[in-house]
């Protein structure tokens, strides 16, 4: 068996992200205090996603187009 | 033959007995029609079951046979459709209770290609609300209850199509129209020892079907075989002018040499160990007919964090009404109450590098694999999960849940097939995976039914119980 180790305390999230969450407050008055943690936790998640869809190193190059493409309609 | 048999016999079969005039469209829909109610809500597989369509369309196909007219090999065989699908006489609800009474009156495209190929629309079959769009934690996720798979009804039939995968296995519709953004065909497939197609991105219209992520989401056939999955998808394949994504692309000649199979790398890592033994025993079977070719690398990433990038920004999109309603608090996961307001909150700059950073592996993805006719890898790494405990409480954390080409596959729009291969812990199927070039439905197909021709596992099915 495993020696035990202590849970580490749950990460408070950043004051941006919280921010954020507080807003959704009015589109759902009823979000609680730790329902409202919650959404800050994802939304930090969130702006850790530019980091990791861009990892160090491998930038992308500034001619690479999204997948799908503009195109105009000619009428 | 008996009920049961014919209620477990594939649609091909289905099709032939009703042309051959050995049973009639009508006889077997009210076999299916009976088996819906006996047995759906005990598999959580059924929304709405379709009483007088079905049997309206039934006696339509009886007539048109009779009359000398046969509309082809599925004329007259029953279905079921995933619940995400416009149908005229149901609701359709996405699985979600603030949807429970949406009402469209006209037919998504792929049903009005189904019906004029002479299938016969059962029932709307049950699905993770909103197709897992806010990010599900439990199998306990629909307004209609956790969907079960009729292996062992203690376990999740998998998501998002759950009611197809459980309808097909129990043998309560000939076959079913599921949907996949992410792996919604593949893990029902496996959990509930189907057969499972998606289908290459742009090959079948979803006009009619609700959107989660526009880039990625595909409609397949779910189905008790393989043969079965090729029937379906030349059904509903085609360019449709009201989905602009969806094109008249040919299916490919199966070339006459022998297929070459690419085995993913490190496919037996971090699985169940039934599950690598029932996959090792398959690749036993693929090189019976098949060069295969093991320790196929995958292009470095990061693929799931550039598909969680993409999704994030348009499935906001799809449920901006929904979150901006507060409505979400409807909804049956508690996970998915608050999944919601965290994609709102996604970056733009995110959205498009994503969708950048996508042609860069798409064209990785594409040059590593086009020696192979497939590359193949268990569906899943485990067997279905416990309802009623958290899918990350269920198993050791070393078992990783999706294997290798889920979302590299999605991303790419690339076509699979997953086929049941044997069974693991507590009588649950297993399955295995079968990625195909784009447009190579028909080649991956085409080994899917060299496998079942040397294995009994798609022929085999549960026994029901009634709860």
């Amino acid at each position: 068996m495993p020696a035990p180790t202590a849970t580490p305390a749950p990460k408070k999230p950043s004051d941006a992200a919280s921010a954020l969450a507080a807003r959704m407050r009015a589109f759902d008055p009823k979000l609680t205090d730790a329902e409202l943690a919650t959404i800050a936790d994802g939304i930090d998640g969130n702006l850790q996603l530019g980091r990791a869809v861009n990892p160090k190193g491998t930038a992308i190059p500034n001619s690479v187009e999204p997948a799908t493409s503009f195109k105009v309609i000619v009428s | 033959m008996t009920e049961e048999q014919l209620a477990f016999s594939d649609a091909t079969t289905l099709g032939s007995l009703i042309a051959k005039k050995k049973v009639s469209s009508v006889e077997l829909t009210k076999l299916y029609l009976a088996r819906l109610e006996k047995y759906g809500s005990t598999y959580g597989a059924v929304v709405t079951i379709m009483h007088d369509r079905a049997l309206r369309e039934a006696r339509s196909a009886d007539r048109e046979l009779a009359s000398g007219t046969s509309r082809g090999p599925l004329h007259g065989v029953p279905y079921g459709a995933k619940d995400l699908l416009a149908a005229v006489g149901a609701p359709t609800t996405w699985g979600a209770a603030p949807y429970r009474n949406q009402v469209f009156d006209y037919d998504a495209t792929v049903v009005q290609k189904l019906r004029a190929a002479g299938a016969v629309l059962l029932a709307k079959l049950a699905m993770v609300e909103l197709a897992g769009g806010f990010g599900y934690d439990d199998a306990d996720a629909s307004f209609t209850g956790p969907g079960r798979t009729p292996w062992n009804r203690d376990y999740w039939s998998g998501g998002s199509s759950s009611g197809p995968g459980a309808a097909v296995a129990a043998g309560l519709v000939g076959f079913a129209i599921g949907s996949e953004t992410n792996g919604s065909i593949m893990a029902p497939a496996a959990y509930c020892g189907v057969t499972g197609l998606r289908p290459t991105y742009g090959r079948v219209s979803r006009h009619g079907a609700m959107a989660l992520m526009w880039t990625s989401d595909k409609l397949g056939p779910m189905c008790r075989s393989a043969r079965d999955s090729e029937l379906v998808l030349r059904a509903i394949a085609g360019h449709d002018p009201a989905d602009r994504t969806s094109l008249d692309a040919p299916f490919p000649k199966i070339p006459g040499r022998k297929p070459k199979i690419g085995v993913l790398a490190r496919s037996t890592e971090r699985i169940m160990p039934a599950v690598a033994s029932n996959f090792l025993a398959s690749l036993d079977v693929l090189r019976e007919f098949a060069d295969v070719v093991t320790n196929v690398t995958l292009p470095r990433g990061p693929y799931g964090s550039v598909f969680e990038a993409i999704f994030n920004g348009e499935c906001a999109s799809a449920f901006r009404d929904l979150i901006e309603s507060g409505k979400a608090r409807e909804l049956q996961s508690t996970d998915d109450r608050l999944g919601g307001y965290q994609v709102y909150n996604a970056l733009a700059v995110d959205y498009v590098d994503g969708m950048r950073r996508r042609t860069l592996l798409n064209e990785a993805v594409g040059k590593a694999f086009a020696g192979y006719d497939a590359i193949v890898h268990p569906t899943r790494s485990t067997v279905s999960y416990p309802v009623g405990i958290k899918f990350d409480k269920a198993y050791p954390s070393k078992y990783n849940g999706a294997t290798g080409l889920g979302s590299p596959g999605n991303l790419a729009g690339l076509p699979e097939i997953s086929v049941p291969n044997g069974f693991g812990d507590h009588n649950l199927p297993t399955g295995i995976a079968m990625m195909g070039r784009a447009w190579g439905e028909m080649q991956i197909t085409q080994i899917a039914k060299a496998h079942q021709a040397r294995t009994k596992f798609h022929t085999l099915h549960p026994k029901l119980v009634v709860v």
